[in-house]
């Protein structure tokens, strides 16, 4: 791991301009399992990989409904994500009881935005190490948005966050016109499974234990679809061949193709410099040992 | 100087009967204050899951948001527990709720009417600060003196001598308590002011939630 | 405290003041607000089809006096939502404001999101009966009008809270006055156009005018429909009085 004088606290600078406890932050979210999300005119689905500390533990949850109009898939630690969560489910159930409608989806994230920003400049405390992908929908339409542990938010067409998601990425940009303009929720999702598969490791393949989906779009409250649901939708697709090149993985998640096409929303090219490389097993473990991250 | 009175008394009514595998719930849509009608169009009458409903006469302030406060509790266990508070549950919540505000009570006369886990019917009926009652039909609100007696002696067969047969439950059919419940509505317009215009009827069963509406007396 | 000379005091024999200028407030509790000062009457909502219209006449009366004769009671928020009140003015004045004010971080969020009939009525409701709550009410009744997602929508609110729809409503002393020719007009018409609603809104404050000493001839109109709303300039009816000479044996 890189390490240097300019890492120990959050609120110090690098010479370079960068704050390096952040950056390692957003390291977390590759630890954990991979996040997909998308949407096309009128529904937005993100589906996750699930993992299990053990062949005795259940798998853990990655993805988690706000409202009935908006939910959220993680990558990262679980535990920092239930704090966000409750956060985000308070806000919408005060924005509920004063204005008797839902929340728009980017005054939520627009709160969730400013609390996170605190944890990146105060030295007591530490960034959030989690990454999101909310869908929702609301008097705009379908959203997809992803959130860094830097505070950082972008409206996605599509997006992949955590382990290998890169091959994601690579999948969601090429097939970017084929799922923006989906017909059915059913191909949407079985975009999203598809791009999922792309992040699994050779000897794994899609099945209904492994996988999370949820959808929410027109007239669809959020729902996590439940183990049959989705088993149906696999089937289907692990039938398929796999893509035979996996792209190695960069190190940051941004590719302008999948921002929507807003200037003040696209991000900075990344630099080149930290980026922690760990090895993680199909179950999460680290080469270190287990893992918090689901 | 004049004294500031924070409660009103909207009027109205509402019942439930629990049957073996139904629930009844019934309330008028007329809200008035003092001696005028604010709207003819307010049935108080409030799903909180697709199971349990919550009914309530009393002050409209404090009814409203009684029923904001039970639907973000029932959100809240939702997004805790996956699955929809059960009927028994909210029976048992809405006592705290209540009694939380003892000294600066909800002006309120609530009933909770749902079916169980078994799909059997459950009511209760609270007096403002929480008092819960159980029992196989209750009715709350401006005319429950009036019709109280009614289904006492229709379906709780209370000091009957007439050799007419009761239908108490759990023979009482779903059928037979849409009558009683109408009839009790037609009964309490016909003698309270604060009763009237339309009654709304929600029917649970293990099928789903069945809605009707019919006409009262408008006058 | 500053005591209310400025005006016949005869007048102002049976006005409760406000804020507890009747004690020396030394020593005294905190003393909210216990009745309203100068307030504005009735108020009528009336929807249509395709519509809603709202009227009030403009005056802002002092106990029984016509203390400011030109004042809007009616308040355009948007396109689609529109306001009537009635009661203490100075109350709505500070409702105003905070409409203003959350209307402002609407604009300035740039996303679309505005206010509709149906948010400001909860949120309207929400301040109303927060603030009676704590014992400090809004002395205020509304009409919240407009149109939800291009449906017509009518929402009455009280000052203790209790908010309700319909789609006819009137505040104040037009509850027992207006009320009962709403009803009966909407009966007879239930797919009331955008003319009839007008009429009926506008013959409603002719009643009160006759029999309201607190309502005048002058009034306003407000009316939204799918093309946007419109706040009406201020206008005036003439008083037919020639009936009033036939009125014997109940004066």
């Amino acid at each position: 791991m890189f390490r240097n004088q300019y890492d120990n606290d959050v609120t110090v600078w690098s010479p370079q301009g960068r704050l390096h406890q952040i950056e390692y932050a957003m390291e977390a979210v590759k630890q954990g399992s991979a996040v997909v999300g998308m949407k096309n005119a009128t529904h937005a689905v993100v589906a996750a990989v699930k993992r299990t500390p053990s062949e005795l533990a259940s798998y853990q949850k990655k993805i988690f409904a706000i409202d009935e109009h908006c939910g959220v898939g993680i990558a990262g630690l679980t535990a920092d994500a239930r704090n966000i969560n409750n956060f985000l489910q308070t806000e919408c159930l005060n924005h509920r009881y004063a204005f008797s409608r839902p929340m728009p989806l980017n005054r939520l994230v627009g709160t969730l935005g400013n609390k996170m920003q605190v944890t990146t400049q105060q030295e007591s405390g530490r960034p959030y190490g989690v990454g999101l992908l909310m869908i929702g929908f609301d008097h705009k339409g379908p959203h997809l948005i992803q959130i860094d542990p830097s505070a950082n938010h972008y409206e996605c067409k599509g997006m992949s966050i955590g382990a290998r998601s890169q091959s994601a990425r690579t999948y969601l940009e090429k097939h970017l016109d084929e799922y923006l303009g989906a017909q059915s929720v059913e191909d949407l999702v079985r975009h999203a499974l598809r791009a999922l598969r792309d992040t699994l490791a050779n000897d794994q393949e899609l099945s209904s234990k492994l996988i999370s989906v949820a959808v929410v779009g027109k007239d669809h409250p959020f729902q996590v679809y439940d183990d049959e649901v989705v088993q149906e939708l696999i089937s289907v697709v692990v039938k398929e061949p796999r893509a035979a090149v996996r792209p190695a993985q960069s190190g940051f998640a941004l590719d302008a193709d999948l921002m929507e096409d807003d200037d003040t929303n696209r991000p900075p090219p990344p630099e080149p410099g930290v980026s922690v490389a760990t090895a993680v097993d199909q179950h999460g473990r680290t080469e270190a040992g287990y893992s918090p991250s689901g | 100087m004049g004294h500031f009175d924070p409660y009103d008394d909207n009027g109205g009514t509402v019942a439930a009967i629990a049957g073996q595998d139904y629930v009844l719930i019934a309330s008028d849509s007329r809200l008035s204050t003092g001696s005028t009608i604010l709207s003819r169009f307010t049935p108080k009458i409030y799903p909180l899951s697709k199971v349990t409903v919550f009914a309530c006469a009393g002050f409209h302030g404090d009814v409203l948001t009684l029923v904001k406060q039970l639907e973000i509790r029932m959100k809240l266990y939702v997004h805790e527990h996956g699955e929809e508070m059960s009927t028994k549950a909210m029976m048992a919540l809405l006592l705290p709720t209540l009694y939380g505000r003892r000294f600066f009570p909800y002006y309120v006369r609530p009933i909770v009417a749902g079916l169980d886990r078994e799909g059997r019917g459950l009511v209760a009926s609270y007096d403002p600060i929480g008092t819960p009652e159980f029992f196989d039909y209750v009715i709350q609100g401006s005319a429950e003196n009036l019709v109280h007696p009614f289904l006492n002696n229709q379906i709780g067969a209370k000091k009957t001598l007439s050799d007419v047969p009761i239908q108490a439950p759990p023979e009482l059919t779903l059928e037979k308590a849409v009558k009683l419940l109408k009839d009790s509505f037609l009964a309490a317009a016909e003698r309270d002011v604060y009763t009237g215009d339309t009654v709304t009827l929600m029917a649970i069963t293990a099928k789903g939630t069945e809605t009707t509406e019919y006409q009262l007396r408008r006058d | 405290m500053a005591k209310r000379y400025d005006i016949n005091s005869a007048l102002l024999r049976d006005l409760p003041l406000i804020n507890g200028s009747h004690s020396s407030a030394v020593g005294q509790p905190k003393a909210h607000t216990q009745s309203p000062s100068v307030s504005g009457t009735a108020v009528i909502g009336v929807a249509f089809k395709g519509g809603i219209v709202l009227a009030a006449d403009t005056v802002g009366s002092y106990g029984t006096l016509c203390k400011l004769r030109t004042i809007p009671r009616l308040l355009r928020v948007n396109k689609s939502t529109v306001l009537a009140m009635s009661g203490d003015y100075a109350d709505f004045q500070y409702i105003e404001q905070l409409i203003a004010k959350k209307t402002m971080q609407d604009f300035c969020s740039d996303d679309g999101y505005e206010w509709t009939p149906k948010s400001l009525h909860s949120w309207l409701t929400r301040i109303l009966y927060n603030a009676r709550s704590k014992f400090d009410p809004l002395w205020n009744s509304y009409v919240v009008g407009g149109l939800e997602d291009g449906v017509p929508y009518l929402g009455g609110l009280t000052m203790l809270g209790i908010s309700y729809t319909a789609p006819y409503m009137a505040t104040g002393f037009g509850r027992f006055i207006a009320q009962p020719f709403l009803a009966d007009q909407l009966e007879k018409n239930p797919e009331m156009d955008e003319a009839a609603a007008r009429e009926v809104a506008i013959h409603s404050l002719r009643l009160l005018y006759y029999r309201n000493r607190e309502s005048s001839n002058k009034y306003q109109l407000t009316v939204v429909t799918k093309d946007g709303s419109v706040l009406e300039p201020i206008k005036e009816f003439e008083g037919v009085w020639d009936t009033a000479l036939m009125i014997r044996g109940y004066d």
